[in-house]
């Protein structure tokens, strides 16, 4: 029993030993030796996963080690790892020492982890907040920039909120249908037709919790300023791991609702129409480039929530593929601009004129990525957008699927707006020179091998996904 | 008799959902009748008058000079956090203790695992200088940037936009 | 024999790889030119090669009536997406007019672009590979894929390369297309619905999805949104607004391109995908196009009489001719689709020559607005010729290449419907007053700045004569393209392709 429970929780130990030796590493031996340490640890938890075969749930720590578990898993090994390789020359150029970063790294990813292994509503909750927690640090750990300070108050203080609406959901729900396993909570939320009304007002306070910690309108008040703000590949990370953290939640959640799901189909059309039409709609006026990403995640993540709303099993397949191909390419978009800037703080749209001849590297990989996210093809974006239409059209979402996709068009502009100025001549000399250091061209190089490759051969993934989803 | 099982009685039986929500609402509507009474009467029996004296710091006519805000010296809070921190995982092993019979084994292993983090993290504490009053000899090694220190530039913007200073 | 041949897929990625190698050879302008020809050259010669192979009647063909390639693959099984690629006399046409405008665009490239030549060229050869693709695929997806692709290499050839306001084309051109494209794309997924609910079997297959049994209202609706995307990309009538600007602002190579090869897409996408898709949507739209095709051909005349910018005149002149291939398409019968088919190759080569003419006036004389030439005739007498050559087979002179697809459009719409028939021929008498008009500003009249025009090059003399032999070829003895295209032209009106 002992010996099952640990080996199910194996990757877990091996990212929470990992963090206690990047600290004391980082405090006995002085140096930068916490990205190398975190990347080995990742690597080490993401093959342990690969390797090990899924296993029942183990009742006494509430973690199931499901195939769904094991896919998260590694998709968030993998996302910490290539911010882990960001980092390391960014946050020497932004005077950001110490282990403290690379542990945060690591704790950060320890609560996507818990998370996605969650088979109990606590489990969950201790996930969800402990990741959230370390993007609190993270944000803010540039102490030397008080926009990082900045974003992480404003952060930190919506946080709270979306943590008590999360907690209190949580205990409505426990005090409706008097379990926390999630598979048995869920099925009795809505069970023989009828609603437990009390549970009904867990999930509605623990949607609004989800709906911040995804940035969905009007819960995304905090993310155009964290975004500005935090350091580049914090957001990197943030935009990416968190938001595929929020939404293995509710992947962990909805599914096991069955046709209770329909109970919900309101609110979530609402989040996804005004995510859609706000967030990109907000996109078209920003100046800084990373505030335009902020809002285009919001976006994207109406896009996530429209394939989600729709409760069907092609619906949920839809939502994984995507976020795997938003998660690379977000990492690729903010991991080149990374690369980028540094010392300086030039982020503005405009500063990033004529990048595309002069560092071809960066320059390629955000274009590539400006693509994608505009969902053009031969980019994974593309495929992406296409099922997620593809299980709108058919969960028979069709007016929502519309304006989804006008809204898509509106955001070409913002996007390619972006891709013209990258090649076109600079009005006063490069601005922008920062060569890429060997671990940002891995990075970058990878993500946006991910972006292509996923864009001509998706079938692998695709199967993959299929044999994940109960 | 647990919460649940009695709301999910009262929805067995024919009862409407008004009814099942009347002591929720109830006890709202009375919360917010509560405190809107206790500020409309501040405000209905309170004084208006506004005078330069009357809104300064100290109605008694001394005059305040200087900011009111003074910088402590960090270690304050440092201790505090760490008083709580530790103060707080003593609860979790009080629970242990008085159940430890029945939590056996595994439960011994779990305790000790968690006794173990915290100590590391206390070792890391000290290392890092984190329990040194004063200059410690970590933070001579990598001194900090000073004063554009994020949030106090923050503080001394926001105070100086809304005129805080006082009239030095 | 060359049944599941990978022939295509070498037709269809040597650009591909040509471009990528292009992109190696970063900042080496010589050995880029040289492999930009080279490329385009094999392309071209490989696809005359397979023109020259095909057989005429390809009843012997196994795998599917028509067609004499056929190359099926799985691709994306989850979805049912196959990689199916296929050529019939129609493909082979089109495919034959992209390798050749291509080659020509490569050609004509010289003096315009100073900077960045290795991007450049790759983008031409992408642009290749995706109208190629547009041209082969057969199943939906794949097409739609290739649909777009292109769209990124002639935004960038526009953006970067353009005069005028480049990026406002570029982008305007972009969301224009695209908003007709992702429409397209929703009703694609929708059929694919309705048949994989159907029948069980989810597939974008074209051959398969022809035999969906659609509502007349979902007909409707699908074939509504399939005809809005092509109709921008030709364009018709109503929704041709992002053209002047956008034919006006590119580039030489651009403006090429666009007008005979982006347009034909269109137009090919209606005969292949749209018009066999939705059979029963047919009745409520036929009279609309025709009708908004004559509106087209009428109306960019007049326009195009009072521009004052030649490359205007032309675009204008380029969207008024796609008005009597729309009509050929619309009225839907053997006679005027062959002609349309054959149209679809003479107005690239005539519109794209006038783009050519024009982009070497401008190269001489930095300005492309009609008083600034005149008395040209005198100056540049080789130049002259050609340029009176192709403004009179454009205008549709007997024994030139227009004429003949034209005279076989009206014939074929005569039959359905006369008067729109009447009506399109007296849209001739405007086509003929402004290009005339245009020949004689240009040539003839004094008082522009004649003295600054060079006469032709040995280069552009090749080139442009390639384009005389052409016209003149085609003018007077089309019977090879029409026997290539008369089978593929039977099925598809006959309801199979």
């Amino acid at each position: 029993m002992i010996s099952a429970d640990i080996w199910a929780s194996m990757p877990l130990i091996i990212i929470a030993a990992g963090i206690i030796f990047v600290l004391l590493l980082g405090a006995f031996v002085p140096g930068r030796h916490g990205t190398i340490t975190g990347v080995i640890l990742l690597l080490a938890s993401a093959l342990w996963t690969l390797r090990t075969p899924p296993l029942p749930v183990a009742p006494l720590l509430g973690i199931a080690f499901t195939p769904f578990a094991r896919f998260f898993i590694l998709l968030f090994s993998l996302t910490a790892l290539i911010t882990l390789l960001l980092s390391h020359d960014y946050n020497k150029r932004r005077g950001i020492h110490g282990e403290e970063y690379p542990a945060t790294v690591l704790f950060a990813t320890f609560g996507m982890v818990v998370l996605a292994t969650s088979a109990n509503l606590l489990n969950l909750f201790l996930g969800l907040e402990g990741l959230t927690f370390a993007f609190y640090i993270l944000t803010a750990i540039d102490r030397n920039s008080p926009d990082s300070t900045e974003a992480g108050l404003k952060y930190l203080l919506q946080g709270a909120v979306s943590a008590a609406l999360i907690a209190f959901g949580i205990a409505l729900l426990y005090a409706g249908v008097g379990t926390l396993e999630i598979n048995a909570a869920m099925k009795s939320v809505a069970s023989g037709g009828k609603t437990v009304p009390v549970a009904y007002a867990g999930w509605g306070f623990l949607l609004m919790g989800l709906a911040f910690k995804v940035s969905l309108v009007p819960a995304h008040l905090w993310t155009p300023d964290v975004y500005q703000g935090a350091p580049t590949p914090v957001v990197a990370f943030l935009s990416t791991g968190s938001k595929a953290a929020g939404f293995a939640a509710l992947l962990l959640l909805l599914p096991a609702m069955g046709s209770g799901i329909s109970m919900l189909h309101t609110p979530l059309c609402c989040l996804s129409l005004f995510s859609m039409v706000l967030g990109n709609l907000a996109a078209l006026r920003q100046q800084n480039l990373k505030r335009m990403l902020a809002y285009s995640s919001i976006a994207q993540m109406g896009y996530l929530t429209l394939a989600l709303l729709t409760g069907i099993r092609e619906g949920f397949a839809a939502v994984i593929l995507y976020v795997v191909i938003y998660t690379a390419m977000n990492l690729s978009a903010f991991g080149a601009i990374s690369s980028l800037t540094g010392e300086n703080r030039l982020e503005d749209v405009e500063d990033f004129r004529g990048v595309g001849f002069s560092r071809p590297l960066q320059g390629g990989v955000l274009a590539l990525s400006m693509f994608a996210l505009a969902g053009i093809p031969p980019t994974a974006g593309f495929i992406g957008k296409f099922a997620i239409f593809a299980a709108a059209l058919k969960g028979n979402e069709l007016p929502l699927a519309v304006i989804g996709i006008i809204t898509a068009l509106i955001s070409v502009y913002y996007y390619l707006r972006v891709v013209a100025l990258l090649y076109m001549q600079p009005a006063d000399g490069e601005k922008l020179s920062n060569q890429a250091t060997v671990s940002e061209m891995i990075a970058l190089c990878a993500t946006s091998a991910v972006i292509l490759l996923l864009g001509v051969y998706p079938g692998p993934l695709l199967e993959l996904i299929d044999s994940i989803l109960r | 008799m647990p919460m649940h099982e009695s709301l999910q009685r009262t929805v067995a039986g024919n009862s409407s959902l008004v009814q099942e929500l009347l002591p929720l609402a109830l006890y709202s509507a009375m919360a917010v009748a509560l405190v809107g009474i206790l500020l409309l009467a501040a405000w209905w029996l309170g004084e208006k008058r506004q005078s330069a004296v009357k809104s300064s710091p100290y109605e008694s006519g001394i005059r305040a000079t200087g900011t009111a805000r003074l910088a402590y010296p960090v270690p304050f809070y440092l201790i505090a956090i760490f008083f709580i921190v530790f103060d707080v995982e003593a609860v979790f092993i009080f629970v242990w203790a008085v159940a430890w019979d029945t939590l056996g084994m595994p439960g011994i292993i779990q305790i000790t695992v968690f006794i173990m983090v915290l100590l590391l993290g206390l070792c890391w504490i000290w290392k890092k200088g984190g329990l040194d009053w004063g200059p410690s000899r970590a933070r001579e090694k990598a001194p900090l940037r000073r004063p554009d220190d994020g949030f106090m530039q923050m503080t001394q913007t926001v105070a100086t936009e809304r005129g805080l200073h006082g009239g030095e | 024999m060359l049944n599941n041949s990978p022939i295509l897929t070498i037709l269809l990625f040597l650009p591909l790889l040509g471009s990528a190698v292009m992109l190696l050879l970063r900042n080496r302008d010589h050995w880029c030119r040289m492999l930009g020809l080279a490329v385009s050259g094999l392309e071209l010669g490989l696809t005359g090669w397979l023109c020259a192979m095909a057989p005429i009647d390809p009843a012997g063909n196994s795998f599917r009536p028509g067609f004499f390639i056929y190359q099926d693959l799985p691709w994306i099984e989850q979805f049912g997406i196959r990689y199916t690629l296929g050529l019939d006399g129609i493909s082979m046409l089109l495919v034959l007019l992209t390798a050749f405008i291509i080659f020509i665009a490569v050609l004509v490239s010289r003096q315009p672009v100073a900077k960045h030549l290795a991007f450049y060229y790759a983008l031409i050869l992408l642009i290749e590979t995706g109208i190629m693709g547009v041209f082969l695929s057969l199943d939906l997806f794949l097409f739609y894929l290739f649909w777009e692709v292109m769209l990124i290499p002639i935004f960038f050839l526009i953006s970067l390369w353009g005069r005028g306001r480049p990026v406002y084309s570029a982008l305007k051109f972009f969301i224009f297309t695209l908003a007709g494209s992702l429409l397209m794309l929703l009703a694609i997924i929708a059929l694919y619905l309705i048949h994989g609910d159907q029948t069980g079997r989810y597939t974008f297959a074209l051959v398969e999805l022809l035999h969906t049994a659609l509502e007349p209202a979902a007909a409707a609706w699908l074939f509504g949104a399939f005809l809005l995307a092509f109709a921008i990309k030709i364009p018709i009538f109503p929704v041709h607004i992002w053209l002047p600007d956008t034919y006006a602002d590119a580039p030489v190579a651009g403006s090429l391109i666009l007008a005979a090869l982006l347009a034909k897409t269109g137009a090919y996408g209606l005969i292949r995908f749209a018009y066999p898709l939705f059979p029963s949507a047919l009745p409520l739209f036929t009279p609309l196009l025709l009708a908004l095709a004559v509106a087209g051909i009428i109306y960019a005349s007049w326009i195009a009489y009072s521009q004052g910018d030649l490359k205007r005149v032309v675009a204008y002149s380029s969207f008024g001719h796609m008005g009597f291939i729309v009509l050929g398409i619309a009225a839907w019968t053997p006679l005027s689709l062959s002609g349309s088919v054959l149209q679809m190759v003479n107005h690239g080569i005539t519109t794209g020559c006038l783009f050519v003419l024009v982009g070497m006036l401008e190269e001489r004389m930095q300005s492309t607005d009609v008083d600034a030439f005149g008395g040209i005739w005198g100056r540049a007498p080789y130049f002259s010729v050609f340029f009176l050559l192709v403004s009179l087979a454009s205008l549709g002179l007997p024994g030139l290449n227009n004429f003949v697809g034209e005279l076989l459009i009206l014939i074929g719409v005569y039959r359905v419907s006369p008067w729109m028939a009447t009506l399109a021929f007296s849209g001739v008498v405007p086509i003929l007053v402004y290009t005339l008009r245009m020949v004689q500003k240009v040539l003839f009249e004094q008082g522009g700045r004649a003295e600054e025009m060079r006469d032709i090059s040995l280069r552009e003399g090749f080139t442009l004569s390639l384009f005389a032999i052409i016209i003149v070829f085609l003018g007077v003895y089309p019977a090879p393209l029409l026997d290539l295209i008369r089978v593929p032209v039977q099925l598809l009106v006959g309801g199979m392709p």
